[in-house]
């Protein structure tokens, strides 16, 4: 029972699911579930959290190499989550401080050292050794010039720019054709992949996620 | 045996939708009441709901009961007309399958007639004859737009003549004091030779007996203002652009002939605004330059064709509006230079002009005269500022604004301006002295005090037979002029708005002040004036010599602030205030006035009523969570109807008791018929697949690049020593691919475990850590190795995306995993854990559906599973017969597809285009 | 000296104003956390150091903070605590049962269960509010991916395989990006064909195409996205030069 219990929930839940999308009487559950999710998610929170210091205290009591680290990361967590729960999160709070100052800066240059690793990995695809690779470098090259206002001039000193502007070949071509198809296959595919795994999830067949038996 | 019931139920479930859908029958219903039109005899309403498969209802108030329903398409914009116990409904546009109008009998919805106009949108309201209805529409055939005017007899239905129709595309209709029909289309022509198109604008006079074209003018340019027709003349200002400058026209047409009376052009400079009003048949016309001018069309000369012209030498905002034989126009001036009344906060200016330390503030200070600065200067305290001193500081700042050198771009590099400054300077090339007044004034308003910006409102009224001013001097309105000027009884109404700062420093406040003035119209005196705070949303309701006005604010409640409405009512003869009604949420419906209450809908779901005498609520009938309020409120005896967002429709009682609430809402959502069939198509190719896969049919599945690769990689983890890092996206269980990569890692760990190699899981969801853990603990189990499961390898770290990076690639560059395995949903940061991981010497298996990320995995990773191979994988690895059926039914799928596709392409070749149609949910 | 560079700020903190920050000493110190913490994650692309570390571990622990603070403030709050709080009331002061709110209660025992997993012994209840969240997703995974994605991709699809204007003649060039586009998608669709060995005329051929289009389709993402992944960057560059610099320069007393 221990594992059928839990896979005729799903099948119930999954379900009423369906059955609420269309019934527009009941639309209102749909909304619902999705916000008892994100309040059982909340709940989950706490095991995330344990599993954090379970980890950073197991190490710092142990003194493994490089414990003051850990001491900073539970020093951040217990500073930020207790000052967000207990001082409230609006603006001047010492918790908007912290956000401004530490959280904001380190996210953006986090999200900025992209631009350093998508020229190693532009640089590594342009060994091209395929005529797959070929072809992702050549479009990759034909679209990063036109993006660049250098590419349109370098473009235009070519004799057949005129009657193929870089514009029409990249919006209305590379763009709006190759890429709109790529991209359309990718989504059509992995569409029924995602409906093929709900249903596989519904029947019961793949039950992975239930880990183990009893 | 379990799943056998599960399927089983499973398609009991789906045959009993199907079979729902058949009973559903005529159930189309929309999401959103919107038009609605009540017989007071019958107490019948009805009412449409909005959707692309709508229902019209009619509702018997009276006799609590949906009488019946018709499917109309696309309610928003039917055209609802009740005569003679007919109901005539007209739909804006055509959709298959559906009447496109259609007359019902009211009580009972028995339909006389119905007919399709098909492809066709109706572009013109619907003129109803004593026995005919009129309406424009436009044809659209591939490029082909066509203009028709049709008319119906109302009786049967059949269209009394050949619609008459033109090519090109519509642009207004008007009828004539006769009754027949001016079209104005804008149609195009083949140039001789040429690709291109010429497009004319043509007047075409259509008579309603015959339906034939009685006379057609073409037009030049394009309109400023659309034609009316008064007196049978037809007037309208056309525009031209000729060498850059624009040509506008006046033009008057006879209506019976099309003949032209006379054509003026504007004088350059002049530009008309809005539309005309009509006094005596004749037209009012006001210009930008705040010229009105009162025209006889029917004289060719000029001198003659001006009655009288009349020089407001201000920007008209509002009107004309004619009242009797008085013209009310409201004007705005704006002006550049400061004068003394307009410096609201003296104590700031003087503060920031005596410090002069800011960048800007010292450029004011370097141009102000030398006897302004010793004035300044002199000041010790802002007491001592006196009438003379102010003078001198408002002079010497006019100085400033006057002045060209004022503003210098280098001199404000540093300073924000404010965006009116930005947009002068962008839009205007060449500066006159006007223009650079006003641009010194906005960079003034910017650096001092922001106050001394203030447009000033003035109502004239002038005589409608002289055009001569009915008062000795305009009236100037106090703050923005806010809502339409109208006279009611003997008083004309001026609403306006304006700020007011409350408190000091840190506590200071801004409120939004609504005032309304009353007026005295026969010499401008002010007889009362009301002033709130709040913001009015709504017009205004009048009946019984009451005004009821709407405001809206922000009131705080426990800490918390809250909008919210107030209701007050206002005595016109008086000004005196009758009542106030504040209300806790907003009301989002505007106000019904009734005999002795005012109802009204609020966000929270609450149908309230106030009493018109003493302003005391009646009731508050609670429709339900948000169940907002969705149509107007008819009342019919003792009962009152509305309809709620949620579809549903409510009689009740005056005194607010729930007498009846029906639920118009369908069982089945027609709309979503697509989404419904082709679920059913995919379902029941997967489900009999997956059911023949269990019968023990073999079915081949082909390699998979990514997954044998798997292998590999963990066997080179293995000989080197070190470990294996899996991550499963950034998304939570709610996603599918996060549950297919938890599929695969139980694969995965299966395969450390049995080689003895660790394997890290950091994760980025709490669910998904807890889910791992069980996976990841089970894997273990079936390779027989529960001893080595070391639970803190699969760990949280956090659920933000960046920090949940840094610390992966803390993991990946401190313990150096040898295989890594990128399997789920990933957003930007895909390309930082692949290129990290790449420089640790890590072989990389990546598999998302994220089309946005896959480029980075593919230029990054070793091998990539890219979209459907991730969902493929966790059926190829199970080597489960059911999961390697359920491949083959996701194979056919998208052979359903493929037919689709090539069908779908090949039928809209040649313009058959019902294939979209099937699709389209909306 | 940082001193005499705080008295001198008065003089420079309308032009702050002006742009939009407040000169104050939070400012002044956290401009100056900021700055050493970017420096900090900078520093990774070099070389895992000590630096990078503690940004690291601050950043990941900080987050989680941050994470818990939010969900308890913009989810528990309103929607477990306010949700059952209405529910309550209405039941008290009118005595309907209103389930969309009260039904939270029932979240709320979830989200108890999952705790459970804490407890050894009843380790298995935590499985029923997983299952819950499964449930949903896949439910949801089925017809909204059916509405969203299939119809409307396919629908999209649908063009005319000949163009032509009003005048009836045929315009060539959106006549061959259709038929390209058609057979893009429909070549990358058989890509994706698992039953079937990529080979052959028919398989072979098109999953050949398929291919082809897919990595067309990424080089044009990929080449798509790099300019705006350097404006990031760029982004970055600017936080020293519009507010670190001027907190610099307050710092210090550097007068313009």
């Amino acid at each position: 029972m221990r594992r059928e219990i839990p896979m005729a929930i799903t099948t119930i839940t999954g379900v009423i699911m369906i059955v609420v999308f269309f019934v527009p009487m009941w639309g209102h559950w749909s909304d619902i579930f999705l916000k008892w999710f994100t309040v059982i998610a909340g709940f989950a929170l706490v095991l995330g959290a344990g599993s954090l210091l379970l980890v950073n205290l197991n190490k710092i009591s142990r003194k493994a190499s490089g414990w003051g680290y850990n001491v900073i990361l539970i020093l951040g967590l217990f500073v930020m989550a207790g000052l967000g729960i207990f001082q409230g999160i609006k603006p001047g709070t010492p918790y908007d401080f912290i956000f401004r100052y530490i959280f904001t800066p380190l996210s953006a240059t986090m999200f900025s050292l992209l631009a350093f690793y998508i020229a190693s990995a532009a640089f590594r695809a342009f060994k091209a050794k395929s005529p797959e690779a070929a072809l992702l470098l050549i479009t990759a090259f034909v679209v990063m010039i036109g993006r660049v206002p250098i590419g349109e001039v370098m473009w235009n000193w070519l004799p057949w720019a005129k009657a193929l502007p870089l514009t029409t070949i990249i919006e209305d071509w590379v763009m709006g054709c190759f890429n709109t198809a790529g991209q359309r296959a990718i989504m059509l595919g992995a569409s029924i992949g995602i409906i093929s795994t709900s249903l596989k999830i519904l029947l019961g067949i793949e039950r992975s996620y239930l880990g183990g038996g009893e | 045996m379990v799943n056998k019931r599960k399927y089983r139920f499973l398609l009991t479930t789906m045959i009993v939708l199907a079979i729902s859908i058949l009973c559903a029958g005529k159930a189309f219903a929309g999401r959103n009441w919107s038009e609605q039109a009540f017989d007071k005899q019958t107490g019948i309403t009805v009412i449409g709901a909005e959707n692309k498969f709508a229902r019209v209802f009619g509702i018997s108030i009276l006799n609590k009961k949906v009488l019946w329903q018709v499917g109309m398409p696309q309610s928003r914009g039917i055209d609802i007309h009740i005569e003679d116990e007919k109901v005539y409904l007209v739909s804006p546009e055509d959709v298959r399958f559906q009447k496109t109008m259609r007359a019902v009998n009211i009580a009972t919805g028995e339909t006389y007639w119905a007919n399709r106009l098909k492809k066709n949108k109706r572009r013109t309201k619907v003129y109803y004859d004593d026995n005919t209805l009129y309406f424009a529409t436009e044809e659209k055939y591939r490029d082909i737009i066509k203009v028709k005017l049709y008319a119906f007899d109302k009786e049967t239905g059949k269209t009394r003549w050949t619609p008459y129709w033109i090519r090109g595309t519509f642009k207004e209709m008007l009828r004539t004091e006769t009754g027949d029909f001016i079209l104005i289309v804008l149609a195009s022509q083949k140039t001789e030779g040429g690709k291109d198109l010429k497009h004319t604008v043509k007047s075409i006079k259509i008579d309603k007996n015959t339906g034939l074209e009685v006379w057609e003018r073409p037009i030049e340019g394009s309109f400023v203002s659309f034609p009316k027709e008064n007196s049978g003349v037809i007037y309208f200002i056309t525009q031209k652009i000729i060498d850059n400058v624009q040509k506008m026209t006046f033009q008057a047409i006879n209506a019976e002939d099309g003949s032209v009376l006379s054509t003026h052009e504007i004088p350059e400079g002049e530009k008309p605004l809005g539309d005309a009003i009509f006094y005596q048949g004749k037209p009012i016309i006001t210009m930008e330059s705040g010229k009105v001018f009162y025209i006889d069309g029917t004289k060719t000369d000029i001198s003659e064709m001006v009655l009288w012209e009349k020089n407001l030498d201000s920007l008209p905002v509002f009107g004309p509006k004619i009242i009797e034989n008085l013209v009310l126009v409201a004007t705005m001036k704006t002006n550049y230079l400061i004068s003394i009344d307009e410096i609201v906060e003296w104590e700031g200016l003087l503060s920031q002009l005596k410090e002069h330390n800011t960048p800007a503030t010292s450029r004011i200070w370097e141009l102000l005269d030398e006897n302004t600065r010793s004035v300044i200067d002199g000041i010790t305290s802002p007491e001592e500022l006196n009438e003379n001193s102010r003078l001198t500081i408002i002079e010497g700042l006019n100085g400033i604004i006057s002045n060209k050198e004022f503003y210098a771009r280098e001199s404000f590099k540093e300073v924000k301006l404010a965006n009116e400054v930005n947009t002068l300077l962008n839009r205007f090339s060449k500066l006159d002295e006007n223009k650079i007044q006003r641009l010194n004034r906005c960079l003034m308003e910017s650096i001092l005090v922001r106050e001394i910006s203030q447009n000033r409102y003035y109502i004239h009224a002038l005589d409608a037979s002289t055009g001569k001013s009915l008062w000795e001097k305009p009236y100037m309105v106090e703050g923005t002029l806010e809502l339409p000027v109208f006279i009611e009884g003997d008083r004309l109404i001026v609403g306006s708005r304006s700020k007011k700062e409350e408190g000091e420093g840190k506590n200071k406040t801004t409120k939004q002040m609504f005032r309304i003035v009353a007026l005295d119209p026969a010499n401008a005196r002010e007889m009362w004036k009301q002033e709130q705070e709040g913001k009015l949303e709504n017009p205004l309701s009048i009946k019984d010599q009451m005004l009821y006005v709407m405001l809206y604010r922000k009131v705080e409640e426990n800490d918390v602030v809250k909008p919210a409405h107030l209701l007050i009512a206002i005595n016109i003869g008086d000004g005196t205030e009758r009542w106030t009604y504040a209300t806790k949420t907003v009301i989002n419906t505007k106000l019904y006035v009734d005999e002795d209450s005012v109802d009204f809908g609020t966000k929270a779901g609450f149908a309230t009523s106030v009493g018109l005498v003493d302003g005391k609520n009646i009731y508050k009938f609670f429709a339900g969570i948000n169940n907002e309020m969705d149509s107007s409120i008819v009342t019919v005896q003792n009962l009152l109807g509305f309809a709620t967002q949620d579809g549903k429709y409510f009689i009740l009682t005056k005194q607010g008791k729930k007498v009846k609430a029906f639920n118009l809402k369908p069982w089945f959502a027609l709309w979503k018929l697509p989404i419904f069939i082709g679920c059913l198509l995919l379902s029941s190719a997967l489900s009999w697949y997956i059911y023949h896969a269990r019968k023990g049919k073999k079915m081949f599945i082909r390699r998979i690049a990514g997954l044998t690769a798997i292998d590999e990689a963990v066997g080179r983890a293995t000989e080197m020593g070190k470990p294996v890092l899996y991550i499963t996206g950034l998304a939570d269980v709610d996603d599918i691919q996060t549950l297919a990569s938890l599929s695969i890692m139980g694969h995965i760990a299966q395969k450390t475990a049995e080689y003895d190699t660790p394997i890290i899981v950091p994760c980025c969801r709490s669910v998904v850590m807890s889910t791992a853990q069980e996976v990841v603990k089970e894997s273990y189990l079936k390779a027989g190795r529960p001893d080595t499961y070391r639970k803190e390898n699969i760990h949280y770290l956090t659920d933000d995306q960046f920090g949940y990076v840094a610390g992966v690639d803390g993991i990946m560059v401190r313990e150096k995993p040898a295989a890594n395995f990128y399997l789920g949903k990933f957003y930007a940061e895909s390309l930082i854990l692949a290129e990290t991981g790449h420089s640790t010497g890590a072989i990389q298996i990546a598999g998302t559906a994220e089309a946005a990320q896959l480029p980075f995995f593919v230029a990054a990773c070793d091998y990539t599973l890219i979209g459907e191979e991730l969902f493929a994988a966790s059926a190829y690895l199970s080597k489960d017969p059911q999961q390697i059926g359920s491949l083959k039914g996701q194979d056919i799928a998208k052979a359903i597809m493929l037919a689709v596709i090539i069908i779908g392409c090949i039928l809209l070749t040649f313009d058959i285009d019902w294939m979209k149609l099937l699709l389209s949910t909306q | 000296m940082i001193l005499a560079g705080l008295s001198n700020l008065s003089g420079i903190s309308t032009l702050a104003m002006a742009i939009g920050q407040q000169i104050t000493m939070k400012h002044i110190v956290g401009t100056w956390i900021a700055a050493f913490l970017t420096i900090c994650i900078f520093s990774f692309l070099y070389d895992d150091n000590p630096l990078y570390k503690f940004a690291e571990h601050l950043f990941v622990g900080v987050s989680a903070g941050y994470i818990i603070a939010t969900t308890y403030r913009n989810v528990m709050v309103p929607n477990l605590y306010g949700n059952i709080k209405t529910g309550v009331m209405i039941l008290v002061k009118t005595g309907s049962f209103q389930w969309q709110y009260l039904s939270f209660i029932l979240a709320g025992v979830m989200g108890i269960m999952l705790l459970m997993k804490l407890v050894p012994k009843f380790n298995w209840i935590a499985r029923w509010p997983l299952s819950f969240m499964v449930g949903t997703a896949s439910g949801l995974g089925i017809v909204f991916t059916m509405e969203a994605l299939v119809l409307k991709q396919v629908d999209a699809t649908l063009v005319p395989l000949l163009v032509r204007t009003a005048s009836n003649s045929i315009q060539w060039s959106s006549t061959v990006q259709n038929w390209f586009m058609v057979l893009g998608v429909c070549s990358g669709l058989i890509y994706f064909y698992f039953s079937k060995e990529h080979k052959g005329l028919f398989f072979g051929t098109f999953s050949r195409i398929g291919i082809y289009v897919l990595m067309m389709a990424f080089g044009a993402a990929f080449g798509y996205t790099v300019m705006a992944r350097v404006s990031l960057l760029i982004g970055r560059m600017l936080f020293f030069r519009d507010q670190w610099w001027p907190v610099f320069k307050a710092t210090f007393g550097i007068e313009g």
